[in-house]
């Protein structure tokens, strides 16, 4: 779950790194306040968006979602360019993130810069420190000059390498009793890691202001399996409008996204949504979604997915695929597929593929109450049959597998 | 001959107590799998499906030999339950219980360091040497015995290139679905290396999909190694839009990295026969294992 400058801000200031003053925006007047009460000559305005990139991002206007001004009539301006209007960069969709809120900080001049993140490295199953010499958009770049970018494992009782930072800080020029700030800056963020259970706090760039060090950009992204131990980090997720959305929309507790063509399509389990889509496509369709239950459903749940996927206005046909296991029996999915058929009439062709768990019973069931329901024997068959009821075809493209290997195919299951 | 598990291995479960565990305890003892314990602090000196209960689990460990757990623990206390059994010493343990978090599983990651313990899991469908032995969640009644290893990440697809193999006649010597965690227990590389010393595996298969790099650390080893067996791999999700996160917290791809088209070319590279579909692993194997005259 990643959380916004401000909110990160915030956080670090709650551990005791210095922030410089910024206040929050949602209106151009709210904007031009904020900086006329901030001290200062200049002051950045910042979209408050959950992706990175934000600088060298472009909002309509063909400027970027970070920005200075000279005044706070300027700050206005801007902020009657910026709020409403999507910021796209390399982390957002095409369509990018709209921006609501605008975070208006203090200009500060910095003597220098560096980046600092600690994250989890996956394959190890460890928390690793980096440490940039270059901060800003060159930090952790693969642009970045080599050697300038420090990789340092966290000490087996999580605290950071004191030493191994101090002989890089050494190095780079600046004097004792700032090394000894920056490593402080450093031991404040990892205990805010562990005790918030992150798996990213980042700081980049940290500027060294007047003999102290300032967090001027900071991002954060926190655990969701742990959010169930972690209140205050949930409470973040909700301030300033809905939950994060992920371009898949969670609902009724299942994974659903809509796409461009017209084989609907609903399956049990992430892998086997992945293989059905494949299968389709292998087959010369086009997937009119994704669409993942989890194996805990009950009927209501495959219920209102089915009832879902029925809605699509383009889909043409319905394929239906499920392996029982788990706790996911067969008969669930077709009691659900026999309640929609009590309530009302489904024109939609659909292809249903039961297996595993109680597959034979369900299977049963629907044949004796539901004739027009195609039962296919495996997921090849299911996947050819769909896609010829949707009539459709897929453009020929690189992907397609060999001709000989097609032959084959064709021969084993008919398509 | 099988991996890591086969008709001697000694089970035990903790969180034996719970709605899901005995649902799976019970499938198991009809199976055929030797389970002879379950753990559930507090309960210990009951009796549940016929199976004597212990508070720890050196205690159910010293009592009935048992040498492989299974767990069904609430993600909150899942971690500790791993430590406890790793700490126990037992040679297997498999842990079924999803959304465990990240720093939690830091912590088995430094206690499974250096001991005796492999773990399957988290977020596992578990591990099955059909007519021997069934740790976890896998329907039972889709195997067969042969001489192909399974390896896999997603449940649901492993069930699938089970069945097909099943139906292409070939049988299985053990399947392992190492589980769907960005932080994990054995992976695709360590399962290769054992179906790789088994006598009665004569091939393996890869079920992999997008995110993570379990399939490119699959093809490094495979390219440091003479495995001396046919290796096949399907993985899915090459039409899935990028950036989508598609349930598994690990199927994210980042940067155009654990793209289907990398993983599939990186294990190309290091002598894997891809499948051209998710619909064609039985017949592809089939025709690899079996070449038509």
């Amino acid at each position: 779950m990643n959380i916004r400058e401000h909110q990160a801000k915030r956080l670090l200031k709650a551990c005791g790194i210095a922030i410089p003053e910024g206040k929050l925006a949602r209106t151009p007047d709210e904007a031009r306040e904020n900086a006329a009460r901030l001290k200062g000559e200049s002051w950045m305005v910042k979209a408050q968006v959950r992706a990175g990139g934000r600088e060298a991002g472009r909002m309509p206007d063909g400027q970027g979602g970070i920005r200075r001004a000279h005044s706070p009539d300027e700050v206005r301006e801007l902020a009657v360019a910026m709020l409403g209007k999507p910021l796209v960069t390399d982390h957002t969709t095409a369509s990018g993130k709209v921006v609501s809120s605008l975070y208006i900080e203090q200009y500060r001049e910095i003597e220098k810069e560096f980046g600092v993140s600690l994250t989890v490295d996956e394959r190890q199953g460890s928390v690793v420190l980096f440490f940039g010499e270059r901060g800003g958009a060159d930090y952790l770049s693969p642009t970045a000059e080599s050697g300038s970018t420090h990789r340092l494992e966290l000490l087996s009782d999580r605290s950071i390498p004191k030493e191994r930072l101090r002989s890089i800080l050494e190095k780079t020029g600046i004097d004792n009793s700032a090394a000894e700030g920056l490593i402080g800056v450093v031991e404040r963020m990892a205990g805010l890691f562990f005790e918030k259970d992150a798996v990213l706090v980042e700081i980049n760039p940290i500027g060294l202001a007047g003999g102290a060090w300032l967090a001027l950009d900071a991002k954060m992204t926190f655990d969701r399996n742990a959010l169930f131990r972690q209140e205050a980090i949930l409470m973040l997720d909700r301030e300033d409008g809905p939950p994060e959305a992920s371009r898949l929309a969670s609902m009724d507790g299942f994974n659903y996204l809509e796409l461009e063509g017209n084989v609907a399509n609903l399956s049990v389990g992430a892998g086997l949504a992945m293989a059905t889509m494949d299968a389709i496509k292998y087959c010369g369709g086009e997937p009119a979604n994704f669409l993942d239950l989890p194996p805990d459903s009950r009927v209501n749940r495959v219920l209102s997915a089915i009832e879902l996927v029925l809605s699509i206005s383009r889909a043409k046909s319905l394929l239906v695929n499920v392996f029982g296991g788990g706790i996911m029996r067969c008969d669930t999915v077709s009691d659900a597929l026999l309640l929609i058929h009590s309530s009302r009439r489904v024109n939609m062709p659909m292809a249903v593929r039961l297996a595993g768990t109680n597959a034979e019973l369900a299977n049963r069931r629907l044949r004796e109450s539901m004739p027009q329901l195609y039962l296919a024997n495996n997921l090849a068959d299911a996947a050819k049959y769909a896609v010829e009821a949707a009539g459709s075809t897929s453009r020929e493209d690189g992907r397609q597998s060999s001709p000989a290997l097609l032959a084959r195919l064709k021969s084993a299951f008919g398509i | 001959m099988s991996i890591l598990v086969n008709r001697d291995t000694k089970v035990l479960c903790q969180g034996i107590t719970g709605h899901q565990a005995s649902f799976y305890v019970e499938r198991a003892i009809s199976f055929g799998t030797r389970m002879v314990a379950g753990v559930r602090p507090g309960k210990g000196g009951i009796e549940h499906l016929g199976l004597p209960v212990f508070d720890t689990v050196s205690e159910a460990m010293s009592e009935t030999g048992a040498n492989a757990s299974v767990i069904f623990v609430p993600k909150e206390s899942a971690a500790r339950a791993m430590i406890e059994v790793i700490e126990a010493e037992i040679d297997l343990v498999v842990c079924i219980t999803e959304h465990i978090p990240l720093l939690d599983m830091l912590e088995v990651m430094s206690a499974l360091q250096g001991s005796r313990t492999r773990l399957i899991g988290p977020n596992a469908p578990g591990i099955i040497t059909p007519g021997e032995c069934r740790i976890g969640i896998m329907p039972g009644e889709i195997f067969r015995r042969g001489r192909i290893g399974i390896i896999s990440r997603s449940s649901t697809l492993t069930y699938e290139a089970i069945d097909q193999t099943t139906r292409a006649g070939l049988g299985q010597s053990t399947c392992i679905g190492v589980g769907g965690d960005p932080v994990r227990g054995l992976g695709f590389a360590d399962c290769l290396e054992l179906f790789r010393r088994d006598q009665d595996t004569d091939a393996v298969v890869l079920i992999g999909e997008i995110g993570g790099s379990e399939e490119e650390q699959a093809a490094e080893y495979l390219e440091g190694t003479d495995f001396g067996k046919p290796v096949i791999a399907c993985i899915v999700g090459e039409n899935v839009p990028d950036n989508t996160y598609m349930g598994h917290a690990s199927a994210i791809i980042r940067n155009g990295y654990g793209t289907a088209q990398d993983k599939k070319q990186a294990l190309a590279r290091a002598g894997v026969h891809v499948v051209a579909s998710p619909i064609s692993i039985g017949l592809e194997i089939g025709e690899l294992l079996n070449p038509p005259e």
